[in-house]
This record gives C-alpha cells, sequence and structure tokens, in this order.
C-alpha cells in the first residue's frame, strides 16, 4: 500500500484518484499532518465514483463487503470532529453499500423464478444471449406487452439484463441466471408419509 | 433461535425500540457458533469518586494504565477469537472507550462484531436547560462507532453504615434492542438487569424476551449471585442465554464473569491474583430447539 502524501493528493488527476485504494487514503487521513478541503474534496470524488460504479456493475457481496468494510474505516476516530462533515457523507456512502447488501441478502430468486414463462424466457436468452424483445416475443408467442412486463421482474431480480443497442433492448443473462431452479413438488408419496411420521417421533 | 417474535413497544412506562445491524454485522453474527468473552481488570484502577458524593464519577484515576489492560485483553480474548465482549461497569470514561474505538478502527484483523464498553456516569445537557447526569453504556461495532446506547434505567442504592445512600443519577425510561440472526440481543447495566421487587424493571426482560442478554456490572457477590437467578429465569422462561461482566468496587480481586445457561460447574471461573488479563470464554450456538 502507497500512503500518498498532501501534495501528490492534490496533483492527482481524475484517474490516479480512482485508482487508489480506499485503505490508501484511510492511511492518508490517519497519517497526514492537515486535512484541508481540497483534500477532503479529492477524497470525496474518488468515494463517490467507486461506490456508484460498484452499485452500477451489479459487484457480488464479497466485493460490496469489502468496500463497506473499508468506507467504515476511511475517517480515524481522532479526526472525526474536525472531519465531520466528510465523515457523515462517507458514512452516507457506505449506508448505500448496505443497503445493496441487504436487498442482495434478501432476494428471493426462486419466487422470479417460480413464475409462468420466466424458465423458458431464461433458456432462450441462454442459447442465445443479445436477442430483441420483439425476437423472443415471436419464439415463445408472447406479446410484446406480456414479454416487457415478466421482463422487468426477471431483470429485478437480476435473471436478465437488457441492454440498449441504437433504438432495440438487447436480452442478455443477468447475473443471478445461473442460480439453480427450484424443484417443482412431487406427487406426495402417501405410503411414506406415515412412516417418516414414525421416525420423526 | 426465534424467527418471529411479539415485544412490547411500551413496558410499564419503559419505551423499547429495535435497532437493525448492518448487513455486514448481520453475517457475521450469522455464524455459529459465536465465540465470546466476558473481561475485567486486576490493574486497581477505580473512578474518581466524589467524597461529597460517594457514588458520583466523572473519569477513571489513571486512564492509560485502564487502557494498557484493556490492550491486553483485546489481544488476549481477540487470539481467542472472541466476537462478542462484554466490560464491566464503570471501567472505561470517555477518553478511554475512544482510544477503544480508534483500535477497532484502524485495526481489519481483529475478530470482534461487537464490544459493550463497560459504562460510565455521563453528563446529558440536551435535555433540559440543567444537565442530568446519567450512567451510560455504549456497545460499539466492529467498526469502533457505536451501534446500542444504553443508558441506566435504574440508580444503584446502597446501605453503607446503615443509611441509605443512592448513586448520582438520574434514570432513564428507555431501552433499545439489537435486531441479530439468531433475536434480539439486550444491554443493562447492573441493576437493569438483576432488580427483584415489583418495580417496572423488575419484570422487563421477561416481557421482552430477548435472545442474548450483555451485561456490564458492579458489585460484589451479592450481585453476582442476583444475576444469576434473573439470567436462570429468562433461560427458562425464553432460551435467553446471559453474560456478565462484573467488578468490585473496591476489592480489585473480586471479579465476577459468567455465563448463563451453562452445564452445572461451567461457566464461572475465580480469578487469581496473579492473572494479568481475566477473561471468561464461551461459545453461543443457537439451535431451533
Amino acid at each position: 500500500m502507497t500512503v500518498p502524501n498532501s501534495s501528490q493528493l492534490l496533483a492527482d488527476g481524475p484517474s490516479q484518484l480512482l485508482d487508489r485504494a480506499l485503505d490508501e487514503y484511510a492511511a492518508f487521513l490517519r497519517e497526514a499532518d492537515e486535512v484541508q478541503r481540497e483534500h477532503g474534496e479529492a477524497v470525496d470524488y474518488a468515494v463517490r465514483h467507486m461506490v456508484v460504479r460498484l452499485l452500477v456493475r451489479g459487484a457480488d457481496e464479497d466485493e460490496l463487503t469489502q468496500t463497506y468494510d473499508s468506507l467504515r474505516r476511511l475517517v480515524p476516530v481522532s479526526r472525526e470532529p474536525e472531519l465531520r462533515e466528510w465523515s457523515i457523507r462517507w458514512r452516507g456512502m457506505a449506508d448505500l453499500v448496505d443497503a445493496r447488501l441487504q436487498s442482495l441478502a434478501h432476494r428471493d430468486v426462486s419466487k422470479a423464478r417460480s413464475l409462468l414463462h420466466v424458465e423458458d424466457i431464461l433458456a432462450v436468452v441462454s442459447n442465445r444471449p443479445g436477442l430483441t424483445q420483439t425476437e423472443i416475443a415471436e419464439a415463445l408467442d408472447l406479446s410484446a406487452a406480456n414479454l416487457s412486463r415478466i421482463l422487468g421482474v426477471m431483470e429485478a431480480h437480476e435473471l436478465v439484463e437488457r441492454r440498449s443497442v441504437g433504438r432495440e433492448k438487447r436480452v442478455h443473462p443477468g447475473r443471478l441466471a445461473g442460480v439453480a431452479a427450484p424443484e417443482k413438488d412431487g406427487p406426495v408419496d402417501h405410503g411414506n408419509r406415515f412412516s417418516s411420521y414414525l421416525y420423526a417421533a | 433461535m426465534r424467527h418471529h417474535q411479539v415485544l412490547p413497544t411500551l413496558h410499564r412506562g419503559i419505551s423499547v425500540r429495535v435497532s437493525p445491524a448492518p448487513r455486514a454485522l448481520e453475517q457475521l453474527l450469522a455464524s455459529t457458533p459465536i465465540p465470546f468473552a466476558a473481561g475485567g481488570f486486576l490493574d486497581g484502577v477505580s473512578p474518581d469518586w466524589n467524597d461529597r458524593s460517594p457514588y458520583r464519577c466523572s473519569c477513571l484515576q489513571d486512564p492509560d494504565e485502564r487502557w494498557h489492560s484493556i490492550s491486553a485483553l483485546l489481544d488476549e480474548a481477540g487470539s481467542a477469537g472472541a466476537m462478542i465482549l462484554v466490560l464491566p461497569e464503570l471501567t472505561l470514561d470517555e477518553a478511554v472507550r475512544r482510544r477503544l474505538s480508534e483500535w477497532l478502527r484502524n485495526r481489519k484483523d481483529h475478530p470482534f462484531a461487537l464490544i459493550v464498553a463497560g459504562s460510565f456516569h455521563e453528563t446529558d445537557g440536551t435535555l433540559g436547560p440543567e444537565p442530568l447526569r446519567r450512567g451510560v453504556s455504549r456497545t460499539l461495532d466492529r467498526w469502533g462507532e457505536e451501534l446500542l446506547v444504553h443508558v441506566k434505567l435504574r440508580p444503584m442504592r446502597a446501605m453503607p453504615k446503615g443509611e441509605t445512600a443512592d448513586e448520582d443519577l438520574t434514570g432513564c425510561d428507555q431501552v433499545e434492542l439489537l435486531l441479530a440472526p439468531f433475536g434480539l440481543t439486550g444491554v443493562a447495566i447492573c441493576l437493569d438487569f438483576c432488580e427483584i421487587g415489583d418495580t417496572p424493571v423488575t419484570d422487563l426482560w421477561r416481557a421482552v424476551g430477548p435472545a442474548l442478554m450483555l451485561v456490564p456490572s458492579m458489585g460484589g457477590d451479592s450481585t453476582n449471585h442476583a444475576h444469576r437467578d434473573k439470567a436462570r429465569q429468562l433461560a427458562l422462561q425464553h432460551g435467553t442465554a446471559t453474560v456478565v461482566a462484573s467488578q468490585h468496587p473496591k476489592d480489585r480481586k473480586a471479579l465476577g464473569l459468567c455465563w448463563y445457561p451453562i452445564p452445572e460447574g461451567e461457566g464461572e471461573r475465580a480469578v487469581h491474583d496473579e492473572e494479568r488479563v481475566p477473561v471468561l470464554y464461551g461459545k453461543l450456538v443457537w439451535t431451533d430447539d
């Protein structure tokens, strides 16, 4: 880890600021003799863009957890009164990352996958990524409105991703498309039910 | 482990609030078993008891020496993998607590998820023209930030030389619980947990039914006995696990570190004079039974 000094941080351009890890900024804030407003602005630029990029590209739980951890360690306790304004702002960024972690944790993909037509759409999209919505509607004999509604639900659960290419939207498998489909309940074997109660007792 | 629970928002005038844990902390507390520790201090550092009002203090006599003891305790409990640590009542003043926060913030490699940073008397000037004195216990998360704040409900009453003397504090009428993956976690300072008789505090925890109680305390054998009784009742009624860290106000060898429920003869340990770092360890295992 390279800890930037005060003048380096002010001389850095946007791409250099984004190349640094959050832990380097934490070390700077811990070790710098004086933190000026310009230093806060430079760190804030990096924090803001890192968090937005992370959320937009659908980072996984591990990366989100690591980023949350680094954000919570950014402002040293001894500097909290001095950096109060930034501290509240960066804590808000950490809360955004935490909200994303919460939504990932409570996402029940199995419910979305049990909806009508979802498995069929997933099969088509997995075999031929990048189909347009019209092509999928034709392949499955669905109305455009119905398909659009189902794709909206699937996209919210990260089962598919719609990418705009010119005026068209092309559909690709989403981050959670590979999660196993829920097993459908088979017929109940009444012959075995009684014996399983006996074993449970 | 409880999946659903009905709890009062107001119990005999005491309001009950629940705070969620951040997801990153939930992930840690969802592991099983959860190693925990209760620690005490043999360094002889006392609060600066005021001569005019014996049950009143504003800081520790020697904060540096106390921090030295806490560092050793953190190393010891940390090397055992403790995720939850409870420290006794009136053992960390604001200066020492800030050093503990800094320690947690600056280190990524420690195992702690929650530390009940003892408690201390604090002056609260936010509620009216006259500042109020409060007994406050702050629970720090793994990043050294306050996650739960418990203000003592019931000031201590002692009877030195047959005369009644109260702790120089104003009580509170609110408790806050942490919503953890295994259930609710409560913090209670000493009498807020072990009070007997017919008072709102006595049956508060039985009405709330937390999964885990963390109790910083100060007292002798009778206090520790009362903690064990209350812990036993809660364990029977709700399956609550209780971890107590108690320190005697004068006798530095008399520590009361215990947890409940426990197999007979385990979970309590006599602390010997020669031991520099008195810590009691255990593991919490949550089941659906």
